[in-house]
């Protein structure tokens, strides 16, 4: 039986913010994704080789800005539709923080995988 | 109408203490002889009144008007006095208390979430000059009525919140009805209580936690689409975060 007294009307953490962005995200991502595929899989099967994809990445055009948001873009809108789903679940208090901090943790982690991983590409180290 | 109608309906006790019946949910099987034009609702009654004196449920007015008689048929939440069995088109009936409710017993639920729910967004029209005698006008041809007029006709009969999935694993959500009601009053340019409801369902036990599954606007008996109401009162909740000094 609901117990009335024990819900109240302030509603949990405000999730504008992130449903703008997922959907901003989305909508990078579902133009990124067709570039990506439509690059690597039709216009460049068999010529994609380390040094022209270096050379693509530090040519300062479009390709450098569209490859530096690709990734934060992924790993956002993954993590925070994982959120969204977490939320739906109604996760205790602790819960919900340690849930908060394991996303996070998981996105630098996989940022900063992407930018190691990139740094060759980009002419650094490697 | 073929033959005699099977109608299976889920009984329970509610709390699992001793009552009519007792012991864990269970179906019963009823054989009915189908009259003409006749709807769930009569079925049910017809079984209480000459089959089984033990059966409960709950109903009203009949005339789809107060939505009471709502219950689970054929796995979808209907309201029972206006569903004909033959549109069913089957003679198999499977007739459940509606979802996400506490059962009191047998088809009869306690509706205190849906309601709580309700009351949590102010559903009361709270005048923006109280001191007025009359209230304006909006204009049947008026943008505004246009947007309020498809969400108005809410008769509260909870088979909203008995479908939604977000209600089944938080119970904290609002649920349908009650997004669509702030949403009616939200969007009235007469109500003064806009802003305050606007912060009660903004966050993600209100309209952030809709994933537009479109559920409740599936069982409406009355049309309503309360996701588009949600979907509406999202936009109204980014633009009263740019612009937190417009109503």
């Amino acid at each position: 039986m609901s117990a009335p007294e024990t819900r109240s009307a302030g509603r949990r953490s405000n999730g504008l913010w992130g449903w703008l962005l997922q959907r901003v995200s989305g909508i990078f991502l579902a133009y990124a994704l067709v570039v990506h595929l439509w690059t690597v899989h039709v216009v460049n099967v068999d010529r994609l080789t380390w040094a022209t994809i270096s050379a693509r990445l530090q040519d300062g055009t479009l390709w450098t800005v569209y490859y530096l948001l690709f990734v934060p873009a992924v790993v956002y809108h993954a993590l925070n539709g994982v959120w969204g789903i977490a939320l739906d679940y109604s996760p205790a208090p602790a819960a919900r923080r340690g849930i908060a901090l394991a996303l996070w943790a998981a996105g630098l982690a996989l940022l900063v995988y992407g930018y190691f991983g990139l740094r060759p590409l980009f002419g650094a180290g490697g | 109408m073929a033959g005699t109608l099977t109608v299976r309906i889920r009984r329970s006790d509610g709390s699992g203490a001793a009552a009519t019946p007792p012991g864990p949910p269970r179906f019963d099987t009823f054989r009915v002889e189908p009259e003409p034009k006749m709807n769930v609702l009569d079925v049910v009654a017809k079984i209480q009144a000459t089959q089984d004196p033990s059966l409960a449920f709950r109903y009203s007015c009949r005339a789809g008007m107060c939505g009471t008689c709502s219950m689970r048929v054929n796995g979808k939440n209907r309201w029972t006095c206006r569903t004909q069995v033959e549109k069913l088109g089957t003679d198999l009936l499977v007739i459940e208390p509606l979802p996400h409710y506490p059962v009191i017993r047998d088809l009869a639920v306690d509706m205190a979430p849906f309601v709580e729910s309700m009351r949590l967004v102010i559903p009361q029209f709270v005048p923006a000059e109280p001191g007025k005698a009359t209230f304006a006008k909006i204009g049947s041809g008026s943008r505004e009525r246009r947007e309020i007029d498809p969400h108005i006709e809410c008769i509260t009969c909870g088979n909203c919140y008995g479908e939604c999935s977000l209600v089944e694993t938080n119970k904290a959500y609002l649920g349908p009805a009650a997004l669509n009601r702030a949403f009616t009053l939200i969007a009235d340019s007469r109500d003064g209580a806009a802003r305050a409801r606007l912060e009660l369902v903004n966050g993600h036990d209100g309209v952030w936690g809709c994933h537009t599954q479109f559920n409740c606007t599936e069982v409406c008996p009355l049309g309503i689409s309360p996701t588009r109401a949600i979907q509406k009162l999202k936009r109204k909740e980014l633009l009263h975060a740019l612009t937190p000094h417009l109503r």
